[in-house]
């Protein structure tokens, strides 16, 4: 069978119930035997969780199934029982000891719940949630249902790349003639990147985005995924695996949903999301904003590291480009 | 699926969760099978698809006349996916490798969901020194390209 372990969310096989390590963490564990599933608890009632901040059970209380460790830099928990140390003799926990760091009881998002809750209203408080309270959504989410949150991602920017085309679309022909009239006036190189902008909003390619707009938007969000887990890999700061940075990702994606607003959408949409994201992966992945940013940042760095070595090798080569795009302007009498 | 709970060494307490039924294997579709189907589908694009045709011309190599780190990628996968391993190093020898494990790895996964064996589990060790040499790996593959074109 497989296992979750509750403490670092990491999956294992095991052949047999009953007390064990967890191959990951150590962390002892005990694996009930299913036939005394129906002792217990039921689970929450499902709608309303979510109102209100997360507040942790009482300091040495046993956390729910499903309960996860505290976030660093927590309040240290208490040294000794309200009340004082225990007179000698008396019960009471023994000298030194300290009780478990309170734990967050996490919840299913509301969409995951989309069955009982309902598909749009699930999806419009979700959305909600992720936009207004990334850090205390994030902070308490589910990571194990990962599938809701990827179609929770999927949903929303299929729905933005969908009304982005369709505006491209609608705008183009006037764009159009705009780019055919400034790459006229271009050098050659620079005339293609025009034109290539230009065919890109065809009907064509608007129909061909309209189609392929969830596989992308579902490639982009594993892509994403992978990417900032590797980087959170080398930062170690994965204490709960790479389902919860798919959760992250899979949720902050929807705010490219932002898309649908005309001309403002997508830069709007791209900035909440990087918010979003690094917010979110701290809390998600207890690591803290710093080490999320670090991650969300590390790639578009190494980016730029390569575009400053190409400014910095090949800055004679523009400074001559714009020399002969200077020239061409002003043989045909027109000024840039 | 069920849950239990047990005292933890540090004396809190912790639940586990029974993902997969008893004597069970990892059958399931999971991340491991849509990373495998996108390395696929990248297949069946650059086998199929007139992919180099697209109306687009990397804004480095048009503005600056550098190629970016990633410039040649399409062409390697093209290449690659229509047999000729030459063209494919010579456009982007990371691009080749890229593809090749990409389409390596959706094969071996295919195989191992029909063998139905279970996902082996890399370390998080080794998957720190991948994402470090993939970072080298690109760095080194630009200055490679600019060697050759820049």
């Amino acid at each position: 069978m497989i296992a979750r372990c509750a403490r670092c969310q990491g999956t294992f096989t095991t052949d047999r119930f009953g007390a064990q390590s967890c191959p990951h963490c150590g962390t002892t564990l005990d694996l009930a035997d299913p036939g005394a599933a129906a002792a217990q608890p039921p689970p929450p009632p499902a709608g309303g969780q979510w109102a209100g901040p997360a507040t942790p059970p009482a300091p040495g209380a046993p956390p729910a199934a499903g309960a996860v460790p505290p976030l660093p830099g927590a309040p240290p928990p208490h040294a000794l029982p309200p009340g004082g140390p225990p007179p000698a003799g008396s019960w009471g926990p023994p000298p030194g000891w300290t009780p478990p760091p309170p734990s967050i009881q996490e919840l299913p998002a509301p969409f995951a719940e989309r069955s009982t809750r309902g598909f749009f209203p699930s999806l419009v408080e979700t959305a909600k949630l992720v936009a207004t309270q990334p850090a205390d959504f994030f902070r308490r989410v589910r990571v194990d249902q990962a599938g809701s949150a990827v179609l929770f991602g999927v949903l929303l920017a299929s729905l933005g790349t969908i009304a982005g085309a369709v505006y491209g679309w609608l705008g183009s022909s006037a764009s159009l003639s705009a780019m055919e009239e400034m790459a006229a006036g271009l050098p050659e190189p620079q005339a293609r990147i025009f034109r290539g902008l230009g065919g890109m909003m065809s009907g064509a390619f608007t129909v061909g985005q309209l189609v392929t707009a969830p596989l992308f938007a579902l490639i982009g969000i594993y892509l994403s995924a992978a990417l900032l887990h590797l980087v959170l890999l080398v930062l170690r700061a994965t204490p709960r695996r790479f389902d919860a940075t798919l959760t992250t990702v899979g949720y902050a994606y929807g705010l490219f949903g932002l898309g649908v607003l005309p001309l403002c959408g997508g830069p709007v949409a791209l900035v909440w999301y990087l918010a979003v994201v690094i917010i979110g992966l701290g809390e998600a992945q207890r690591c803290g904003a710093g080490k999320a940013a670090v991650a969300v940042f590390a790639p578009v760095l190494l980016a730029c590291v390569c575009c400053c070595g190409a400014v910095g090798l090949g800055g004679a080569g523009a400074v001559q480009a714009l020399k002969e795009l200077a020239d061409t302007a002003k043989d045909q009498g027109t000024s840039l | 699926m069920t849950a239990g709970s047990d005292t933890a060494p540090s004396g809190g307490v912790l639940a586990t969760t029974v993902l997969g039924p008893p004597g069970g294997v990892a059958r399931a579709f999971g991340h491991a099978e849509v990373y495998a189907l996108i390395a696929a589908l990248s297949f069946v694009a650059a086998r199929f698809l007139p992919v180099l045709s697209l109306p687009y011309t990397c804004p480095s190599r048009s503005l600056l006349g550098l190629p970016c780190a990633t410039c040649g990628m399409t062409h390697a996968f093209v290449a690659l996916a229509h047999g000729d391993l030459g063209a494919a190093l010579a456009a982007s020898p990371l691009g080749a490798l890229l593809a090749a494990g990409a389409w390596v790895y959706a094969l071996a996964d295919a195989a191992r969901l029909v063998a139905g064996r279970p996902l082996p589990r890399l370390s998080d060790r080794l998957w720190r020194a991948a994402a470090l040499a993939g970072a080298a790996a690109l760095l080194a593959n630009w200055a490679w390209l600019l060697a050759q074109r820049g």
